[in-house]
């Protein structure tokens, strides 16, 4: 039996323009598991990043709720949800968005200066273990404009981890990058998957996808369909890669 | 029509820059309109007032018994005067307005000499036909009436010794306070000596015990008034035996000395803050040239010349300069306002408010048009836009600029991290660390200012308890007796004898200061002070207009006597503006046989005051007219010291309020920009972890850590650059020489509210990253 991680119901969130409200997500209901590679797949605009970041406490959601750890977190103060993001959460951004005029070094452990409960000796420890697991450690007084799309990449998803987060979110970390480095990235992500990482990610690669343990599909703001897969493993990729798209294509993807 | 559209547009989407500049320029139209139409206002206020009271042109005070036939006849038969009017009077040297000694010298003249004007009772006008005084009536002047309080009513008692013997009985006279007057010529708060008008019965009554005479002359016109002082001297020994002798030149000087000074500095300060406003518009345009980079490159593939798109950029500012100019003008009206109230107790005189709009409209326009030549100059970058390369993505993302990377610390991370952005975008706060270090070596200087021109160091001053005056039986061999006298009651009292008067040197005009020990009076700037009867001192002031040195012969003539004099030394005296000169009591009684008329006496201890007055006038009764308490405590209590110091004051607050008020604006405006630059590295900030308080701080601090190192090269610039500001500033009151003493006070006080004025306006502009959601900072 599967434990849930993070469950939101009757999620809803909408934008005004000019006036008008645009409703991204309405009504969803989602349940994370913990351990799981879960993927939330979806055409362009279906609200698949809203999600993402309405789960992960980045955007408020307007209606619904999303619990975690008995939280819910659409409540949460500011600052509640500020000390849940450098305990709990991390997030890996499309763009990188690594801070500019730190090195690859400084933005992995600054997000883990912010954890008061351990030494910034420790800290630089671990940020070097991480750096030397994704394959930087040679760059990490290298500032980011200094690096490829690939090192900033595999930068941020160490940075994400610096905290041990419970669940780690990434909206489409792939999507900036050439083929190379998003097979880099993805194994990185399957390999600490398998360590026991939970991972929620939003992507509409399905090369992508198929590192997932579980997928997601959505359309118009709503879960349409959803199915469960074995862990992965470079020898099942093709049956896998089958496998999914023939059910994405009865989501009408 | 399509720069108009762009203009619109530029306007409504950058209303943060628009309004900063709108309110930078007000508040510089503001201050220099303020200032230039108040000394107007003051020229104006004077020249009529010397117009409606046909002020003399030199006006000498004189004990009745010089003004004889011949003198008058000398004086008239010179020939540059061209009217002649005694007008006999009396003088009181003690005056108690609500129990507290008036420190000047006074003249009562009689009401008849209409030299004045009364003030009506809301004190917004002059009563047009006012009765004569009764008996017992008194017209004060203005100045008066607001440095000791007074009300219409209030009593005065003016006490006059019954003759010139020792121990004479004094009579009292007890005045009543009918109104104020505007005296021109001798109104001001900072004349000395003032005077006051009573009716012809009572001028008749006093003048039993004290006669004096007031000569007014009228002089032709292009007078020399130094030729006809030298002539006068040579005729009629007018010099020696004048108690003094005011020219209207001088009295207008002493009248508009404060409005000068102040005018100077405030002119000072708006060219600074020009500086500050062009290097913030210079900062402005240059951030959003960066942040628009990719919309003028697309305008420029549609045709837009680079010359239109500057023209937009100097449009937009010159509208928000205009429009900050008109509002600066408007704000002047209520501010002279309170100017002119204040100056009124100032001059004495119902001050004109008017705004000059003319002149400070044409220098308005004068500092926008400078500003549109450096507008332009800051939108040069805009023409090394190339479409292409905006188009195929914009500028480079890297805008740091530092390689000076300061290390990140997990303790005080919000400071590491704050420090951490200035060191590596050093170039983008040049402008701005700049801006500080003006603010605050500003600052400083005026507190240095205020300092050097607080009561106590403005009007010499010895600080004595005790005046001592003597008989004409005082004899110079004497001095040693009243010395051993002094010293039996304190022996740690220190003794200072004077005397002087004006004397001719070169042609020149000086007052000649006496002294006994000239170091208890003076600091040398250069050389020392006098020690031998035939050394003198001059001040830097009198070395210029003399052009002589320390080592140089100085002839001194006072009547038909000459003495040469070595010059020993350099002091500075705000004394007659400088224009005096220092020699010993053995000098100045060789020079003319006088001896020292006045002996101050400062007490180690004050309780020994009424001991030294019995014990002085008891052992030396033949050679002491009178003991005069002049200060029971240690420091002193003079209401013109007090009103010198709410002079400083207010203007200390003025420049504080106006910094402070423009650091706000720079800061905000710079912020603003600033974080439109980094909201998403903010926004990443937050989505690691970070609470908006938190990155607030850490924004702010980097504004705070600015303005320290700014304080520090303030501190550094205010070291070098006050005195010789200063000294420009304050020649013309005759201080010369400035030591640039940094106190803890002067580098703290502007420094903490630079510091802190930067890191709250920071902080507050920076409050968007507390209202805006971290997904829309990270893909806005």
């Amino acid at each position: 039996m599967k434990k849930i991680i993070l469950s939101a119901k009757g999620l809803c969130k909408s934008f005004a323009h000019n006036g008008v409200q645009n409703h991204i997500l309405s009504n969803l209901d989602i349940e994370v598991y913990k351990g799981d590679f879960t993927v939330i797949m979806g055409a362009s605009g279906s609200g698949k990043s809203t999600l993402l970041y309405a789960l992960s406490g980045m955007d408020r959601a307007t209606g619904g709720s999303v619990t975690y750890n008995g939280e819910d977190i659409v409540k949460l103060s500011e600052k509640r949800l500020a000390q849940l993001r450098h305990t709990d959460f991390g997030f890996i951004f499309q763009q990188m968005h690594l801070v500019s005029n730190l090195t690859l070094f400084e933005n992995i452990v600054v997000p883990g200066y912010l954890n008061k409960s351990v030494s910034a000796g420790e800290i630089s420890r671990y940020a070097e273990e991480l750096l030397e697991k994704m394959g930087i450690l040679g760059i990490k007084t290298h500032l980011p404009s200094q690096c490829s799309g690939g090192e900033q990449q595999r930068c941020a998803i160490a940075r994400a981890l610096i905290n041990r987060p419970k669940l780690l979110f990434a909206d489409e970390p792939t999507g900036a990058l050439n083929r190379k480095n998003t097979t880099e990235v993805l194994n990185l992500l399957t390999d600490i998957n398998n360590n026991g990482q939970s991972i929620l990610m939003v992507t509409h690669d399905s090369r992508a996808a198929i590192r997932a343990t579980r997928i997601i599909y959505i359309a118009d703001g709503a879960v349409v369909g959803s199915i469960d897969l074995p862990r992965y493993t470079p020898e099942t990729e093709k049956t896998r890669e089958t496998q999914i798209n023939s059910w994405l294509s009865s989501m009408e993807w | 029509m399509e720069i108009l559209k762009l203009l619109r547009a530029n306007i409504k989407h950058k209303k943060g820059a628009f309004k900063s500049v709108i309110a930078l320029m007000a508040i510089i139209v503001l201050s220099f309109t303020g200032t230039v139409s108040n000394n107007d206002n003051i020229d104006r206020t004077i020249d009529e007032a010397y117009k409606w009271s046909d002020s003399p042109d030199m006006t000498i005070f004189m004990d009745e018994k010089y003004a004889d036939d011949k003198t008058l006849e000398a004086i008239k038969n010179n020939p540059d005067v061209i009217d002649l009017t005694t007008v006999k009077s009396a003088l009181c040297d003690d005056i108690y307005i609500n129990n507290q000694s008036v420190e000047r010298g006074l003249m009562l003249l009689p009401d008849s000499h209409k030299l004045y004007r009364v003030f009506n009772e809301k004190e917004t006008g002059y009563i047009k036909n006012p009765e004569p005084l009764k008996e017992g009536e008194i017209y004060i002047t203005y100045s008066m009436k607001r440095l000791y309080d007074i009300e219409a009513g209030s009593e005065i008692i003016i006490d006059i010794p019954k003759d010139k013997t020792p121990d004479s009985e004094r009579v009292k006279f007890q005045m009543k306070v009918k109104g104020f007057i505007a005296d021109p010529k001798f109104g001001s708060a900072f004349m000395a000596p003032g005077r006051f008008f009573i009716s012809d019965a009572d001028i008749e009554k006093m003048r039993t015990y004290s006669k004096i005479v007031e000569l007014d002359i009228h002089l032709r016109n292009g007078a020399d008034y130094i030729k006809v002082k030298k002539s006068l001297d040579n005729s009629c020994g007018l010099l020696e035996n004048a108690m003094s002798i005011f020219t209207k030149e001088e009295c207008i000087s002493y009248t508009t000395i404060y409005s000068d000074v102040g005018s100077r500095i405030v002119l000072a300060f708006v060219i600074l803050l020009l500086v500050i406003t062009m290097i913030t518009i210079f900062h402005s345009i240059s951030s959003s040239v960066d942040m628009e980079y990719v919309n003028l490159g697309v305008l420029k593939s549609q045709g837009f010349t680079t010359g239109k798109i500057r023209l937009v950029y100097i449009l937009q500012y010159i509208i928000a300069e205009i429009i900050g100019a008109a509002i600066g003008l408007l704000l002047s009206v209520p501010l002279l306002m309170i100017l002119g109230t204040l100056f009124q107790s100032i001059t004495g005189l119902l001050t004109i408010q008017r705004v000059s709009f003319i002149k400070c409209g044409l220098l308005s326009i004068g500092i926008i048009a400078v500003s549109a030549v450096f507008i332009l100059l800051s939108t040069r970058k805009i023409s090394k836009i190339s479409p292409v390369r905006a188009i195929s993505g914009g500028k480079s993302e890297v805008y740091f600029d530092s390689r000076l990377n300061v290390p990140i610390r997990k303790k005080a991370l919000s400071f590491f991290m704050g420090l951490r952005q200035f060191t590596s975008r050093l170039k983008s706060y040049a402008g701005i660390l700049f801006i500080s270090v003006l603010l605050v070596y500003f600052m400083m200087t005026i507190i240095m200012l205020s300092d050097r021109l607080s009561g106590e160091n403005i009007i010499p001053d010895f600080k004595s308890n005790v005046d001592i005056f003597f008989t004409e039986e005082f004899q110079l061999n004497d001095i040693d007796e009243i010395e051993k006298t002094v010293n039996e009651v304190d022996k740690d009292a220190e003794i200072l004898f004077s005397s002087g008067s004006y004397v001719i040197v070169d042609d020149v005009e000086l007052f000649c200061e006496a002294e006994s020990s000239c170091d208890k009076m003076y600091q040398p700037l250069d050389g020392r002070l006098p020690l031998y009867d035939n050394e003198i001192s001059i001040t830097e002031i009198v070395s210029d207009m003399l052009d002589k040195e320390i080592g140089d012969t100085i002839t001194v003539g006072t009547g038909k006597n000459k003495r040469d004099y070595i010059v020993s030394g350099y002091h500075q005296s705000v004394s007659e503006l400088g224009r005096t000169i220092l020699v010993t009591v053995e000098g100045y009684y060789k020079q003319t046989g006088t001896v020292p008329y006045i002996c101050s006496v400062k007490l180690s201890d004050v309780n020994l005051i009424d001991k030294l007055c019995d014990t002085i006038k008891q052992k030396h009764s033949k050679i002491i007219m009178d003991t005069e308490i002049v200060s029971k405590s240690d420091g002193s209590d003079d209401s013109l010291y007090i009103l010198v110091d709410a002079i400083c004051i207010v203007l200390e607050i003025i420049v504080f309020a106006i910094s402070i008020a423009f650091s706000a604006v720079v800061i905000s405006m710079v912020c603003s920009k600033t974080f439109v630059k980094e909201r998403t590295d903010i926004g990443v900030l937050k989505s690691l972890g970070f609470t908006a308080k938190s990155l607030r701080v850490q924004f702010a601090f980097r504004f705070m850590i600015i303005a320290l190192i700014g304080s520090v090269l303030g501190g550094i610039a205010s070291y070098f650059l006050a005195p010789p500001l200063l000294e420009a500033l304050l020649k013309i009151v005759g201080l010369t020489r400035i030591e640039a003493k940094i106190t803890p006070a002067i580098f703290f006080i502007p420094s903490i509210a630079i510091s802190a004025s930067f890191f709250l306006f920071s902080y507050i502009a920076a409050r968007k990253i507390k209202k805006v959601e971290v997904r829309e900072l990270v893909s806005e």
